[in-house]
């Protein structure tokens, strides 16, 4: 009887207890596509519109991820991508979030190989 | 009688409860691509040139050569799915957890189109959610599931995915250059169901 009466007592201790102990939580992080080098300042105060080429740009930032074939000349297009996500598992309650973010460089070229327009992503992945 | 009668209380609520059905729910988010804020209104149609586009919102999520011109397509998606689950203290039963979701997805799409001298000749914005459905699944009490298919907008760019492309059933290989990621051959929204269009050649299901 008294045993029964002290379980009571600790009942919500031993329940909160259990609780605790079902509690974990993870992290992922994931980085994948080419190096983002056009963050680099040093680089990108090398590159003037109009004098530029194509293979100073390649030079500079190595091969781009996409190269797509317009009438008017040539884009280099650069992407990294990073997944960033946490979770946490709380027994009756768990949640996930997961974010997808891209850096993005972009350049333009004339027939002649030459550097029209370029262009930065707002977003800036930090660098690993 | 009614002295020896127990009171509740409500350690023993919550007993109950824990007896009956644990609910385990679960709250799954994904965003791609989404800190960035589209809007087509500062964007002046046969005035605008794509390198003010760039310079104010950045490179596009896809683009492509469009007859003379070129087309820039940006997107943004949040994917938000909730699990109902319950769990019944009794036996094996007690390892596992029977779970119900939904899913939506709100999306953000911003459509720029320009002439051969990179000129704005067309434009479009749209900002929708989209239903993904419902899931159900029996699965074991400690894990994290998606129950809902939102594979199909989660598809990254098609030059991170070029490699493992070649291993794709053989009409869906061989229909490769043709690919709407590519750049060459136009663009395409993610999500668009694969018996539709250019992708009826891939004699997808």
């Amino acid at each position: 009887m008294v045993s029964i009466k002290l379980m009571d007592k600790f009942k919500p201790l031993l329940l909160f207890s259990l609780f605790l102990l079902n509690i974990s939580c993870f992290t992922l992080s994931d980085q994948q596509g080419v190096d983002n080098l056009w963050r680099e300042e040093s680089r990108v105060e090398n590159i003037k519109v109009s004098e530029t080429t194509q293979n100073e740009i390649i030079e500079l930032f190595g091969p781009p991820s996409q190269i797509i074939n317009l009438d008017s000349g040539a884009v280099f297009y650069y992407l990294l991508q990073e997944k960033k996500g946490r979770g946490m598992f709380l027994l009756l309650f768990n949640f996930k979030d997961e974010q997808v973010s891209y850096d993005r460089a972009i350049f333009f070229f004339d027939k002649k190989g030459i550097l029209t327009d370029y262009g930065l992503s707002v977003e800036n992945i930090e660098r690993k | 009688m009614r002295e020896n009668s127990s009171p509740i209380s409500w350690p023993r609520i919550l007993l109950l409860l824990l007896i009956i059905g644990l609910c385990s729910c679960t709250a799954i988010s994904k965003k791609i691509d989404a800190e960035r804020t589209l809007d087509e209104h500062s964007f002046i149609l046969s005035e605008t040139h794509y390198r003010d586009v760039i310079d104010k919102i950045g490179p596009p999520s896809k683009l492509s050569k469009y007859n003379d011109g070129l087309v820039f397509l940006y997107e943004s998606i949040d994917i938000k799915e909730r699990q109902l689950g319950l769990n019944f203290n009794y036996n094996i039963f007690r390892w596992l957890k029977f779970s119900y979701a939904r899913g939506v997805a709100e999306r953000e799409t911003l459509l720029l189109i320009f002439d051969r001298d990179g000129y704005l000749v067309a434009k479009n914005y749209k900002e929708f959610k989209e239903n993904l459905g419902s899931g159900q699944a029996v699965s074991f009490l400690v894990s994290i599931e998606s129950l809902v298919d939102s594979s199909s907008l989660e598809e990254g760019p098609a030059s991170l995915t070029w490699g493992s492309s070649l291993l794709k059933p053989l009409p869906e290989t061989l229909n490769y250059p043709q690919n709407l990621g590519t750049g060459e051959s136009g663009i395409e929204q993610l999500g668009v169901p694969d018996s539709v269009g250019q992708h009826t050649l891939e004699l997808a299901d």
